[in-house]
């Protein structure tokens, strides 16, 4: 599947487009979001991983999995290892100038974990995860947010 | 359209928005097409209200509104 941002307006208007199906996703059941499930997998994969997208659209689809995963529940474990990998490849790039959307995917990463429980092939994720997470923690320099993902990070792995 | 997002968030006129929930989603649905990206925009920051405020009753209307939405996002 191909999606492309073809301004900065349309870059703006596809993260609104995505906020609204998330805040939309996060209300639902279960049962409601079994039929679209596979197709918002996809196409937020698609946007998560675009390095070619505009950080706004890449930062939203990623809240938009975490809140999709919370709604979902056991729904999402078919498509989880996958997606910790997706994730693991963001987390573990150290470019700062995305480092916002590091944060967000140590946030996906903790609910999809929490989620599915502990998985030994998730091992050298679950480790790079948490040495972000640490990072994030120690840095003073660091953006409160970015602490408190961490914080929450925490939080959901000693769930699992 | 925005002003329906709004009010939504008003306690006193949320059954109002609740009575008729299925022509304000065929409205905003007819709107998130509009060929105007601005108008897309509003309604895109509406369907969020609606999601928040008009529990359950926008929800239940997911038949109508995902396949919207999954459009949007996509082109």
């Amino acid at each position: 599947m191909e999606v492309s941002t073809l301004s900065d307006v349309h870059g703006l208007n596809t993260a609104k487009a995505i906020f609204a199906m998330s805040e939309f996703i996060k209300n639902m059941e279960d049962t409601e979001i079994k039929p679209y499930l596979d197709e918002v997998v996809k196409i937020l994969v698609v946007y998560i991983t675009g390095e070619g997208q505009m950080k706004d659209c890449r930062y939203t689809a990623l809240e938009a999995l975490s809140n999709i995963v919370v709604a979902a529940q056991e729904l999402i474990l078919p498509y989880r290892e996958d997606l910790i990998n997706t994730l693991y490849e963001i987390v573990k790039n150290v470019d700062k100038n995305i480092q916002q959307i590091r944060g967000q995917a140590l946030l996906g990463a903790g609910t999809l974990l929490q989620v599915g429980g502990k998985d030994d092939r998730m091992q050298t994720a679950l480790e790079e995860f948490t040495k972000f997470a640490l990072e994030c923690l120690k840095e003073v320099d660091t953006d409160v947010v970015l602490r408190q993902t961490a914080i929450s990070f925490f939080s959901e792995i000693c769930k699992v | 359209m925005k002003i329906l997002g709004y009010v939504s968030d008003s306690d006193g006129l949320l059954d109002f928005i609740k009575d008729d929930i299925e022509e304000h989603t065929d409205n905003l649905i007819k709107a998130l097409n509009d060929p105007s990206e601005e108008v897309r925009e509003a309604c895109a920051l509406v369907v969020g209200m609606f999601s928040e405020n008009v529990v359950p009753e926008f929800l239940e209307m997911h038949e109508k509104v995902m396949p919207v939405l999954l459009n949007m996002i996509k082109s």
